[in-house]
C-alpha cells in the first residue's frame, strides 16, 4: 500500500468535496480510499489538521449535521475558491506529473 | 492578499481553540464510531472493530497535537503560558523581583529621562512647516571651531543676506525682549519679539485666527503698532476672545492691534524660549522708550538679531553654507570687523550652534554614563539569573530528559527576563516622569521664561520599550543559552555538586565586564567633580561677596551724552555717602552676567595681528571694589578727563600677547572701532572669568568711563553687610538724583556666579550619584558572585578546614576568586578609560581626562569596594563548621 504523497492531501480532499458533495471526515476518508482501489494508506487522523488548514484559507466550510447513523458529525463542502484553488492545484500537478513520467521514460544514454 | 486572512483565522482560532478542541474530540469520537461500525458489519467482534479502527485512525495524541499546530500559533500561546508560568516565579521571589526591577527602573529611567532632554533640545522638529529646510546663518572667530559660533547678526547684515542671495527663499530676522502687558497694578511683563515683516511667511506657519504680518507692518519704521498674540496669550490673558481681531491691547503704555492669533504650540523657533508676542521690528521705539527705531535696525555694530532661513529647493545646507561663508569674506574687504569672523549656516531652534552643541556635548556624556549605569544592573541581573538557572538545574534538566524541547525552555527562559525588564521599564517610565520634573522645577533660575516641554511623546516612550527590549536580550539571553544547552545527564547523575571551575567561567566574565563598566563611569564622576572643584577654586577673579550692583539704561531714560556724564558723576560723589557702602565705582560690562558685552579688536605698532578683547567702561576705584589685583600701573583716577590723553588698563593676558616679555605700561594700544583709538597703557590688571566660568582667557580692555561713554552702566558698590540690605537705600540715593529715573536691577554680584556656576554643579551632583549608583552595582555584582561560590563550595572548604586549613586560608582562597576577575576588570576600564577621554575633554576645566590622579584614586577605590564584597562572604565562609559541611546533603 502506498502512503499520502507529501502535499497531496489537500488536493485529495478539494477533489473528493467537489466530486461528491459535503462529506464529514469518516466519509472523505473512505472515498478516497475507496477511489484508490484500497491501495492508499490512509493515516485518517491526519485528516482533521488538513480540514482545519482548509477551512482556514477559505477553500472549505464546516457545518454540523446529521449523519447516516444518526449521530452529530460535521460535515464540510467546497467553496467557490476552492474550486478555483482545485483547479489551479490540478493543473499543476498534471503538469508536474506530465514532466516527471516524460523525464522517467526518456532512454538511458539519450 | 490571502495569506492575510490565513494569519487573521489562524489568530482568530488561537484564542477560540478551546472549543475548536471540544469540536475535534465530538469529530474524532463520531469518526472513531463510524469506523467500529463498518468493522462490525464486516463480522469482526466489538473488540477487534475497536481495535481496528483506532489503528486507522492513526495516534489520537499525535492528531490533536498537529491540529493544535493548526489552530493557531503555537508561539503565541505558549507565550500566555510563559508569561504566567514567569508571573508565578517573580511572585515566588519578591525578593529577587523587587532588587532586578529596581535597578532596572534606575537604569532605563535615567536613560529616558536624559532622552527625553535631547529629544526635546535636539530630535524634536520645530512646529513650523518642512522645518528641514530651515537653517540659521552663524559667524566665529575664524581660529574657532564651528561649534562653538554664535547665530546672531546685524539688521544690515539681515537685509543685505536677504535681497542679494542665491539660496534662501526667505530669511527672517527677530529680537526677543520683554514687554509690559496691560497698566498699573496689574501689568506683567510678557516675552516678545520683534520681528522682521516675513517671520510668519518664511516659518510657513499659518496664525489660528487673523493674518500674518503685511502691507507697510515691518516694512515702514514705525508704522502702526499691530502684534500677533500667542495661542497661550489670548487664552490666558485675552480669555479666548473670538472677536479679538481689530481690538488693541496695551503694550509698555501703547495701544497695539491684534491683527492675529498664533496656532497652538507656536512659541517660536527657539525651542526654550517661551514667546508669547509677535510685534514687527518697526514698532521697535514704542517698547523700547528712549530708542529710536531708525538707529536700532540700522546700526552695523548692533549684533542683537536671531534669524532663521528657509533653503531653496535643490540646496544644500553646506552649499548655503558655502555661500554664506563667502559671502562674509567679500565683506572683509570694506568692513575689518569681518576679518576675524567667518560666516556659516546651523540648524536653528536653540539659539545658537554653541548653546546646542554644548547642550548635545553634555546629554551625550550623562547618556555614556547613565548607559554604563543600566549596563552594570544589566550585568547584576544576569549573574542572578545565572544562579537562578543553576539551582533549577535539575527541574530543567528533567524537562529535557523527558522530551521537552531546547527552543521551548529557551523561550521560557527569555520570557521571564523580558517581563523583569518590562517592569523595569514601566517603573522606569515614571521616575523619567519624575526626574523630569524635578529638572523643571530647576527653571526660575533666569529672567526670560523657558519653555522647557519634556513631556514623555512617543520618541521616548519608543526609546524606552527599545532599551526594555535590550535589555531583556542582554541579561537574558546568556542566562537562558546556558540553562536550555546544558547536558542533563550530569545534574541529574550528582546534583550535590553543582560546581567546578567551568561553573564560574561565565559568572567571573560579568565581573569583570562589571569592574570595568563601573570604573568607567567612576572615572567619568570623579573628573567632572575635580573639574568643578577647580572651577570654584580658580574663582571667577573677583571678588563677589558684598557687591551690590545697580543697573540703569540711561539713553532710554532721555539722557544724553552729556547729562548722562554728568550724571555718572553725580552717582559716583553720593554713593559712597549711602550708609553701609564702603567703596564705589561703575562699569559698563559686568563680568559673568546677562550685560551686553562689547568686543574692540587692539593692535600696537609691530603686531599686526589684532586681539579680540572684551570692552568696558568704567569709574576710578572699580578694582578696589571689585577686589580685582592691579598688577602693574595706576588706576583711573580724576585726572582721566573727556578732554585728556586717552588711557587704557588691559588684563594680564592682554599685555603678554601684545607686548610679550616687556613692560606694557607707557606702551600705546590702538583699538579698532572706539572713540579716542590710540590709547596709553596706564596699568594692567589680573585676568579673571568674563563670559563663563570654565573659559580659556581672553583678553579685556577697561577705558574710563569719563572718555568711553555707555548709556547703560552699572553702579557697584562694596557694601558692609549683606549686598542687597543696602538696596534700599541706593534706590533712595539715586530718586534724589532724578526722581524720574527707573531703575532696571538691583543684584547681588554673588548671584551671578551662583548661576554661573550652576551647570557644573548640576553635573557633578548627576555624574556623582551615577557614579556612586555604579559603585554600588559593582559591589553587589562580586557581592553576589563570591557569596554563591561560597554557597556552593561549603563542603569544599569543610574538608580544608578538616584537613587543617586555617581561617587565613579560607579568606585568602575565597577573596582572592572574588578579586581576580575583578582585577582584570579594573584592567581592562583603565584601557578603555584612556581611549575613551578625549570624549569628555570639552566638558573639563582645568583638569586633563587622562589625569593620573582620578585614574589611580578611582581604581583604589572600585578594589577596596570589591575587596569589602568580597571580605564578607568569605568570612561566612571562614566560619564553616567542617563537621556540619561535610554533613551537608
Amino acid at each position: 500500500m502506498a502512503e499520502v504523497l507529501q502535499g497531496t492531501l489537500d488536493l485529495m480532499v478539494l477533489k473528493t468535496l467537489e466530486s461528491m458533495g459535503p462529506l464529514h471526515g469518516y466519509g472523505i476518508a473512505r472515498r478516497i480510499e475507496q477511489v484508490s482501489g484500497d491501495l492508499l494508506h490512509l493515516n485518517q487522523g491526519t485528516l482533521y489538521p488538513a480540514l482545519l488548514r482548509l477551512q482556514q484559507r477559505g477553500w472549505i466550510t464546516g457545518r454540523w449535521g446529521t449523519s447516516e447513523n444518526n449521530r452529530r458529525a460535521r460535515f464540510y463542502g467546497i467553496t467557490r475558491a476552492g474550486r478555483k484553488q482545485l483547479a489551479a492545484e490540478a493543473a499543476d500537478w498534471e503538469r508536474m506529473a506530465a514532466i516527471i513520467s516524460r523525464l522517467l521514460q526518456t532512454p538511458q544514454g539519450a | 492578499m490571502p495569506q492575510i486572512r490565513v494569519w487573521l483565522s489562524r489568530l482568530r482560532d488561537t484564542f477560540r481553540r478551546g472549543r475548536l478542541e471540544q469540536d475535534l474530540q465530538a469529530e474524532l469520537e463520531a469518526h472513531l464510531q463510524l469506523l467500529i461500525e463498518e468493522n462490525l458489519r464486516r463480522g469482526l467482534t466489538l473488540k477487534e472493530a475497536r481495535y481496528a479502527a483506532l489503528r486507522s485512525l492513526g495516534g489520537i495524541e499525535q492528531t490533536r497535537e498537529a491540529f493544535r499546530d493548526q489552530a493557531g500559533f503555537r508561539w503565541l500561546r505558549s507565550l500566555g503560558q510563559d508569561l504566567r508560568y514567569a508571573l508565578r516565579l517573580l511572585r515566588r521571589n519578591p525578593g529577587f523581583t523587587v532588587v532586578a526591577v529596581l535597578s532596572l527602573a534606575l537604569g532605563i529611567g535615567a536613560n529616558s529621562a536624559v532622552f527625553s532632554i535631547l529629544n526635546f533640545a535636539i530630535l524634536r522638529p520645530l512646529p513650523v512647516s518642512h522645518p528641514e529646510q530651515l537653517v540659521t546663518v552663524t559667524h566665529g572667530r575664524k581660529t574657532g571651531s564651528p561649534d562653538q559660533y554664535d547665530a546672531n547678526i546685524s539688521y544690515p547684515q539681515y537685509l543685505a543676506i536677504r535681497d542679494h542671495n542665491p539660496v534662501f527663499s526667505g530669511l527672517t530676522a527677530f529680537w526677543a525682549a520683554g514687554v509690559i502687558y496691560g497698566r498699573g497694578a496689574h501689568s506683567q511683563s510678557v516675552p516678545d519679539y520683534e520681528v522682521s515683516a516675513d517671520y510668519f511667511d518664511v516659518l510657513g506657519v499659518r496664525p489660528f485666527l487673523g493674518r500674518a504680518f503685511s502691507g507697510n507692518e515691518g516694512r515702514v519704521l514705525d508704522s502702526d503698532p499691530v502684534v500677533v498674540v500667542g495661542y497661550n496669550f489670548w487664552k490666558t490673558f485675552l480669555g479666548g476672545d473670538p472677536h479679538i481681531l481689530g481690538k488693541t491691547i496695551p503694550l509698555s503704555g501703547h495701544p497695539f492691534t491684534v491683527i492675529g492669533v498664533a496656532p497652538q504650540g507656536f512659541i517660536g523657533t527657539e525651542r526654550i524660549l517661551a514667546v508669547d508676542l509677535w510685534v514687527p521690528i518697526t514698532n521697535h521705539a514704542l517698547l523700547n522708550p528712549g530708542s529710536r527705531t531708525a538707529d536700532w535696525i540700522s546700526n552695523q555694530h548692533n549684533r542683537s538679531f536671531w534669524n532663521v532661513g528657509r533653503l531653496k529647493p535643490g540646496i544644500s545646507p553646506a552649499s548655503a553654507g558655502a555661500w554664506v561663508e563667502n559671502w562674509g569674506a567679500s565683506q572683509a574687504a570694506q568692513d575689518p570687523s569681518y576679518r576675524e569672523l567667518r560666516y556659516g549656516v546651523a540648524p536653528p531652534g536653540l539659539l545658537s550652534p554653541a548653546l546646542r552643541s554644548a547642550v548635545s556635548a553634555f546629554t551625550l556624556m550623562l547618556m555614556g554614563v547613565v548607559s554604563l549605569v543600566l549596563l552594570l544592573a544589566c550585568a547584576n541581573i544576569a549573574n542572578l539569573l545565572l544562579a537562578r538557572g543553576l539551582e533549577r538545574r535539575r527541574e530543567l534538566a528533567i524537562r529535557l530528559a523527558i522530551g521537552g524541547s531546547r527552543a521551548r525552555l529557551f523561550q521560557q527562559l527569555l520570557t521571564h527576563s523580558l517581563l523583569l525588564s518590562f517592569l523595569g521599564g514601566a517603573a522606569g517610565l515614571l521616575l523619567a516622569f519624575w526626574l523630569d520634573r524635578l529638572l523643571l522645577s530647576l527653571r526660575p533660575l533666569f529672567d526670560f521664561p523657558l519653555a522647557l516641554d519634556l513631556s514623555l511623546d512617543w520618541r521616548t516612550l519608543g526609546f524606552a520599550v527599545l532599551v526594555s527590549l535590550l535589555t531583556a536580550v542582554l541579561c537574558g539571553l546568556i542566562p537562558a543559552l546556558q540553562a536550555a544547552h546544558a547536558d542533563p545527564a550530569p545534574a541529574l547523575k550528582s546534583p550535590a555538586s553543582l560546581g567546578g571551575p567551568r561553573r564560574y567561567a561565565l559568572k567571573h566574565s560579568l565581573v569583570v565586564a562589571q569592574a570595568a563598566l563601573s570604573l568607567l563611569a567612576l572615572v567619568a564622576a570623579m573628573l567632572m567633580v575635580r573639574s568643578l572643584w577647580r572651577v570654584q577654586a580658580a574663582g571667577p577673579g573677583f571678588d563677589a561677596g558684598h557687591v551690590l550692583a545697580v543697573s540703569f539704561d540711561l539713553g532710554q531714560q532721555g539722557y544724553s551724552e552729556t547729562s548722562g556724564r554728568q550724571f555718572q558723576a553725580a552717582l559716583l560723589r553720593e554713593a559712597p555717602q549711602v550708609p553701609g557702602v564702603q567703596r564705589a565705582s561703575l562699569a559698563g560690562y559686568l563680568p559673568l552676567s546677562d550685560t551686553d558685552e562689547s568686543d574692540t579688536e587692539v593692535q600696537t605698532a609691530g603686531r599686526p595681528k589684532p586681539v579680540v578683547s572684551i570692552i568696558t567702561p568704567i569709574a576710578p576705584g572699580y578694582f578696589q571694589t571689585m577686589g580685582i589685583r592691579l598688577l602693574a600701573g595706576r588706576d583711573f583716577d580724576s585726572t582721566d578727563r573727556e578732554s585728556s590723553t586717552s588711557v587704557v588698563i588691559v588684563n594680564r593676558y592682554l599685555a603678554h600677547e601684545l607686548w610679550p616679555g616687556q613692560d606694557p605700561i607707557g606702551k600705546i594700544a590702538h583699538l579698532n572701532g572706539t572713540p579716542g583709538q590710540d590709547c596709553r597703557v596706564v596699568g594692567v590688571a589680573a585676568n579673571g572669568k568674563y563670559e563663563t566660568l570654565g573659559e580659556d582667557a581672553t583678553g579685556f580692555v577697561y577705558r574710563p568711563a569719563t572718555q568711553y561713554y555707555w548709556p547703560h552702566i552699572n553702579l557697584l558698590l562694596r557694601t558692609a553687610g549683606a549686598p542687597l540690605a543696602s538696596s534700599d537705600a541706593v534706590r533712595r540715593m539715586v530718586s534724589t538724583l532724578d526722581p524720574n529715573l527707573a531703575i532696571s536691577g538691583t543684584r547681588a554680584m554673588d548671584d551671578f556666579v551662583s548661576v554661573a556656576l550652576l551647570p557644573a554643579r548640576l553635573a557633578a551632583l548627576l555624574l556623582g550619584s551615577l557614579g556612586l549608583l555604579a559603585l554600588a552595582l559593582a559591589a553587589i555584582g562580586i557581592y553576589g558572585v563570591v557569596s554563591y561560590a561560597v554557597n556552593q563550595r561549603t563542603r569544599e572548604i569543610g574538608i580544608r578546614m578538616a584537613l587543617g586549613a586555617e581561617t587565613v586560608n579560607v579568606l585568602l582562597l575565597v577573596v582572592r576568586q572574588g578579586i581576580t576577575p575583578a582585577l582584570l576588570g579594573l584592567g581592562i576600564g583603565f584601557a578603555a578609560a584612556l581611549a575613551a577621554a578625549g570624549a569628555l575633554s570639552a566638558l573639563l576645566y582645568g583638569i586633563q581626562p587622562r589625569d593620573p590622579v582620578t585614574l589611580a584614586s578611582s581604581m583604589a577605590l572600585l578594589l577596596l569596594v570589591a575587596l569589602l564584597a568580597a571580605y564578607v562572604p568569605a568570612r561566612r565562609a571562614a566560619r564553616v563548621d567542617p563537621s556540619a559541611a561535610l554533613r551537608w546533603e
